[in-house]
C-alpha cells in the first residue's frame, strides 16, 4: 500500500503556514534570535528559534487557548491547515480519519506555571486543566475533538524522528481500516525556563550569543545546536482512494524505517541511521542512485555530524545533494522531523533544494547545498532523523508526478 | 481580607480567564454553563478561584451549579464555613 | 502466510507484588494494595491515598548506576523486562538485533522526577527562571519519555523499531497493540512490549484533585477503589509496570517456546467528544471492541472474560458497561467482566499492560480475578463483575478494554486458539 500526502500545514519560526515557511527556506533566511521571554543572563542557552508573532486567539477559540499549552495550539493550527489543504471531507464518516500527533516535552510552559502554583501556593492552586494540558497526548486529543475525528488515535514520543515514525505508523493503521490519518508533531519547550534548562542538560545545545556563528552542522566550528519550536502536520491517505477522489497529491510516502542507537547518544557510529535509511529505501523500492536529495539530521555536534556524513558517504558512494534547512531556525525537538518532512514535500513540489543557512562551504566529501537554493530535478527525497531518546528514522518521499 | 460575596460581573470575568469563554452579564444571567460553552473542568476552575476570593470552601454543590446565576446565588447565600488551607 | 504475534513471557511490578506470581496470588485472593501515600507528604491534598509499590531496585536486580540514572517508572519497566525475558526464555542472541523492537507506553513519563527537580531548581516555586546549575544530570532524558523504551532497548540489545507510546490511560494497551502490528507487518520478529508509570507525585495528585477524579476515602484506603459499586467516589492512583515478550508465532513455535496466547486483535478510536468526559452510550469503545474482535476472527460469543477499564468513576463505569453491552449484545450478560483496579489502583499509562498480564494469567490458571470492594452494585451497572471473590473459569479468549483522557478508547483481544492450547 502506498501512502500519499494530500495536505500540509506548518507553524514554524518563519510564521504560520507553509507559504511563509517555504519562502524562508528558499531564501535561506536565518531566524535564530536571542530568547527574550525571560532574562537569560547566566542561562546555558540564550538563542532560539521561537515562533514569533503567534497569537493563539487569531486562530483558536478562547476555550482551547485557556485549556491547552502552546504545543497544542501549534498542533491544532498546523492540523487545520493540513486538513483544509487536503480538501478531504472528514465529516462524511468520522471513523474514516485518525489522528497521530507526536509530542516531545508535552505542555512545558503550562506545566511550569502549574508547578509554580503548586510549590508557590499549595496543591489546591493547581488548576483543573493541568490534567489535560501537560500530558503528551493533549494535542492528539484536542485535534480529534476539534475536528471530530474518531479513527485510530495515537501518540508517539520518539523525539526528533516522531513525524517520520508517525508516517510509518499511519501506513500500518490504514492497512487495517480507515481512509486517512492526520499525522504531525509539535513542540513548544523553549519559552519556559524549566524545559529549556532540562534540554540544556544534554550538553548538545549551543551556549553561543551570536546568531550568525552558531549551529553550523558539518563544519569544524560547530558546538551544538540551537533549540527551536514549531509543528508540522500532514493529511495522509491511501494512494488509490486519494486519486479516486481527485485529490491533489503533494508527495508519496514511499517507505519508512526506524532503528535504535543509544539513549542520549545520537547513534554513535551512524550504523543505526544507515540501517534505517536502507530499510526505508528497500520498502520504497528505490536504490540509492535514485535518491536526489537528503534532508540530513544535522545535529551540529562534531562526532554526530561526522557519523552522519560517514553514513551518507557509505550509502551514496556516487554522492548526493544534502541539505539541512533547519540550520536556519534550529532543532524543534519533536517538531524537527515534522518540519523536515514538510520541507522535503515542498522541495519536491518546487524542484528546488533549499540551502543550509549560514554554513559557508560544503565540507569535504559531502555535497551540502549551501548559500543559495539549488534548482534540481527531484524525484526522490530521503529524510533522516535521530532522536535524543535513541531512535533513528528515515523516510523516502517521492514526487507524485514521476510515479 | 477576603471578600464576602461575588458579583455576576466578577463571574463573567472569571468565565473568561478560567474557562476562556467571553460573555457579558446579561447573557450569563440567562444561560447555563453548558449553553455558554463552559465545560465541567471550567466550572471547577471558576469555583476554585471564587474559593480563593471568598476565603472558604464551597464544596461539591457549588461545583455542580448548572448556571452562573445558580453559582452566584450559592456563593452569596451560603453561610460561611471556615476552611483550612485556602 | 499471515504473520501473527504471540505472547511468550510476562513480567509484572505492581502495588503489593513485584513479580507475576505474587501479583496473581494477590489478585486471586482479592487483596487490595491501597494505603496512605508514603512517597511524598500528602498533607493538604484532597486524595491522600494510593496503591504504591514497595520497590528496592537494587534488590530486584538493577545496578546502582542504573538505579541512579533511571526514573522510578523506568526502573519498574527494567525489572519487569528481566522477569518477562526469563519467563519467555527467548534466545535474543539468536535473533538479529535489527529485528528486535521495543514498544513501551506511559502517560506521564518522568513527571515525578520533573516535579522533584523543579521544586529544587525553582527554590520551592519562588523563581520562574530556574537555576540551571541545580539541574540533576539526567534531566534532559526526563523531559520526554522516549528514554523509557530506549533504556529497555539498551538492556535487551534491541536495534529495531523502538517506540514510546503515550496515549494517556490507554498507553498500556496501545503499546502492546502496536507491538503486535510491528510483528504482523514484518518490521520485527521479537518486540518487548509493555508500559510503566510512577505518577504518585505532588503535581499529578494535585491535578487529579483539581478535577475530583480521585477517591478521597482517606480513612479507609483498602476499600477506596470500588469500581461498579454504588459507593464509589473516584479512582485510586496506582503505579507499576508490566512487560510482555511478543514473538512471531511460527518462530516461537519452532524454538519450542511456551505460547501463552495470540495478540489477536487491537483497535483504538478517539471519541472526539471531550478530553475527560464520556458520552454515556460508549459507541466509540464499542466500535473498538468490534474491530478488535473482527481482526481476531472471534465471534462475540467466544469471549470468555472481559477485563474492564473499571476505574471507579461514575461516568466511566456506566460508559463502559453500556459500551460492552453494545458490542457484545446478550453475550455481555453471560461474560464475567472485572476490574483489577479495585486491587492495584489505576496506574494511568501502565495499567493497560498490567491488565493484559492479568489476562494471560487468567488463561494460564483458569481463574478470573474478582472486582474487589464491590458490595453494593450500582443499579446502572448490571453485568457480572465477579464481586469480591475470584472465580474458576476456563478462559481462552479475553477482551481487555481501556479508556483515557484525550478521548482514547482501546480494545485488545487475546486468544489462546486451538493451536496454542494444544
Amino acid at each position: 500500500m502506498n501512502l500519499v500526502i494530500t495536505g500540509l500545514g506548518t507553524v514554524s519560526p518563519a510564521g504560520t503556514g507553509t507559504h511563509d515557511y517555504w519562502a524562508a527556506l528558499v531564501e535561506g533566511r536565518s531566524l535564530i534570535a536571542p530568547l527574550s521571554d525571560f532574562d537569560t543572563d547566566g542561562f546555558p542557552v540564550r538563542l532560539g528559534g521561537r515562533v514569533r508573532g503567534f497569537d493563539p486567539l487569531d486562530h483558536l477559540d478562547g476555550r482551547y487557548v485557556v485549556q491547552t499549552d502552546a504545543f497544542t495550539w501549534f498542533a491544532m493550527v498546523a492540523a487545520e491547515e493540513a486538513l483544509e489543504d487536503s480538501g478531504f471531507d472528514v465529516t462524511a464518516d468520522p471513523y474514516a480519519t485518525g489522528v497521530l500527533i507526536c509530542s516531545g516535552a508535552g505542555g512545558a510552559e503550562f506545566g511550569q506555571r502549574e508547578l509554580t502554583a503548586l510549590y508557590g501556593s499549595g496543591p489546591s492552586h493547581v488548576g483543573p486543566y493541568q490534567s489535560i494540558a501537560w500530558f503528551y497526548a493533549a494535542s492528539t486529543g484536542q485535534v480529534s475533538i476539534r475536528n471530530q475525528l474518531k479513527g485510530m488515535c495515537g501518540v508517539l514520543v520518539t523525539d526528533e524522528p516522531g513525524m517520520l515514525d508517525a508516517l510509518g505508523q499511519a501506513e500500518q493503521a490504514l492497512r487495517r481500516g480507515g481512509s486517512a490519518m492526520l499525522v504531525g508533531a509539535s513542540e513548544s519547550a523553549i519559552g519556559a525556563p524549566y524545559s529549556l534548562a532540562c534540554q540544556a542538560v544534554s550538553g548538545t545545545l549551543t551556549d553561543g550569543d551570536d546568531p550568525e556563528s552558531v549551529y553550523l552542522p558539518f563544519t569544524e566550528r560547530t558546538v551544538g545546536y540551537v533549540p527551536a519550536e514549531g509543528a508540522a502536520a500532514a493529511l495522509v491517505e491511501d494512494q488509490e482512494l486519494a486519486r479516486a477522489r481527485g485529490a491533489r497529491v503533494r508527495a508519496v510516502v514511499a517507505g519508512q524505517a526506524s532503528t535504535f542507537g543509544s539513549v542520549g547518544g545520537h547513534d554513535p557510529g551512524g550504523e543505526g541511521l544507515l540501517h534505517a535509511a536502507l530499510g526505508a529505501m528497500r520498502r520504497a523500492g528505490v536504490t540509492p542512485d535514485e535518491v536526489d536529495v537528503v534532508f540530513a539530521d544535522a545535529l551540529g555536534m562534531p562526532k554526530a555530524d561526522a557519523d552522519e556524513a560517514a553514513a551518507l558517504r557509505q550509502l551514496f558512494p556516487g554522492g548526493v545533494a544534502v541539505t539541512a534547512p533547519k540550520t536556519g531556525f534550529g532543532r524543534a525537538h519533536a517538531g524537527a522531523g515534522a518540519l523536515d518532512v514538510a520541507a522535503a514535500v515542498l522541495s519536491l513540489e518546487h524542484q528546488v533544494i533549499p540551502p543550509t543557512p549560514r554554513v559557508p562551504d560544503p565540507p569535504a566529501g559531502l555535497d551540502l547545498v549551501v548559500r543559495v537554493a539549488r534548482p534540481a530535478r527531484l524525484r526522490t527525497a530521503l529524510v533522516l532523523s535521530r532522536g535524543m531518546g535513541g531512535g533513528n528514522s528515515a523516510v523516502v518521499l517521492t514526487s507524485p508526478h514521476h510515479v | 481580607m477576603a471578600q464576602e460575596k461575588i458579583t455576576l460581573e466578577e463571574l463573567v470575568e472569571l468565565i473568561s480567564t478560567s474557562a476562556g469563554v467571553r460573555t457579558d452579564a446579561e447573557t450569563a444571567a440567562a444561560r447555563t454553563f453548558e449553553d455558554l460553552g463552559v465545560d465541567s473542568l471550567g466550572v471547577l476552575g471558576i469555583v476554585a478561584e471564587i474559593e480563593r476570593r471568598v476565603g472558604r470552601k464551597l464544596g461539591s454543590e457549588a461545583e455542580l451549579s448548572p448556571s452562573p446565576t445558580a453559582l452566584t446565588a450559592f456563593v452569596n447565600d451560603d453561610s460561611p464555613a471556615l476552611v483550612e488551607g485556602v | 502466510m499471515r504473520r501473527e504475534a504471540v505472547i511468550t513471557g510476562i513480567g509484572v511490578v505492581a502495588p503489593g507484588a513485584t513479580n507475576a506470581t505474587a501479583f496473581w496470588d494477590m489478585l486471586t485472593a482479592g487483596r487490595t494494595a491501597t494505603r496512605g501515600i508514603t512517597l511524598f507528604d500528602p498533607t493538604g491534598y484532597r486524595s491522600r491515598i494510593a496503591a504504591e509499590v514497595d520497590f528496592d531496585p537494587v534488590a530486584l536486580g538493577l545496578e546502582h548506576e542504573q538505579a541512579e540514572r533511571m526514573d522510578r517508572y523506568a526502573q519498574f519497566a527494567a525489572v519487569a523486562t528481566a522477569e518477562a525475558l526469563a519467563d519467555s526464555a527467548v534466545p535474543l542472541t539468536d535473533v538479529s538485533p535489527w529485528r528486535v523492537g521495543v514498544s513501551m507506553g506511559t502517560a506521564v513519563g518522568a513527571t515525578s522526577q520533573l516535579d522533584r527537580e523543579y521544586a529544587v531548581m525553582s527554590r520551592g516555586g519562588a523563581d520562574w527562571v530556574v537555576d540551571p546549575g541545580a539541574a540533576g544530570p539526567h534531566l534532559d532524558l526526563a523531559l520526554s519519555p522516549s528514554s523509557l523504551s530506549g533504556e529497555i532497548a539498551e538492556r535487551v540489545g534491541a536495534r529495531g523499531p523502538v517506540r514510546t507510546v503515550s496515549t494517556g490511560c490507554t498507553s498500556g494497551l496501545d503499546a502492546v497493540g502496536y507491538a503486535a502490528q510491528a510483528i504482523e507487518d514484518d518490521l520485527a520478529d521479537v518486540v518487548i512490549a509493555g508500559a510503566a508509570e510512577s505518577p504518585i507525585s505532588p503535581i499529578a495528585m494535585a491535578c487529579f484533585d483539581a478535577i475530583r477524579a480521585t477517591s478521597d476515602t482517606n480513612d479507609d484506603p483498602e476499600h477506596a477503589s470500588r469500581p461498579f459499586d454504588r459507593h464509589r467516589n473516584g479512582f485510586v492512583m496506582g503505579e507499576g509496570a508490566a512487560v510482555l515478550v511478543l514473538e512471531e508465532a511460527s518462530a516461537a513455535r519452532r524454538r519450542g517456546a511456551r505460547l501463552r496466547c495470540r495478540v489477536a486483535g487491537f483497535a483504538n478510536h478517539g471519541n472526539a467528544f471531550h478530553m475527560t468526559g464520556l458520552r454515556r452510550e460508549g459507541s466509540e469503545m464499542a466500535r473498538a471492541i468490534t474491530t478488535a474482535l473482527d481482526q481476531a476472527r472471534c465471534p462475540v460469543t467466544d469471549v470468555d472474560y472481559v477485563n474492564a477499564h473499571g476505574s471507579g468513576t461514575v461516568q466511566n463505569d456506566r460508559h463502559e458497561t453500556d459500551a460492552v453491552k453494545r458490542a457484545l449484545g446478550e453475550h455481555a450478560r453471560r461474560t464475567p467482566m472485572t476490574s483489577i483496579k479495585s486491587m492495584v489502583g489505576h496506574s494511568l499509562g501502565a495499567i493497560g499492560s498490567i491488565e493484559l498480564a492479568a489476562c494471560v494469567l487468567a488463561m494460564d490458571t483458569g481463574v478470573v480475578p474478582p472486582t474487589a470492594n464491590l458490595t453494593t452494585p450500582d443499579p446502572e451497572c448490571d453485568l457480572d463483575y465477579v464481586p469480591v471473590t475470584a472465580r474458576e473459569r476456563r478462559v481462552d479468549v479475553v477482551l481487555s478494554v481501556g479508556s483515557g483522557f484525550g478521548g482514547f478508547q482501546s480494545a485488545v483481544v487475546l486468544d489462546r486458539g486451538s493451536e496454542v492450547r494444544s
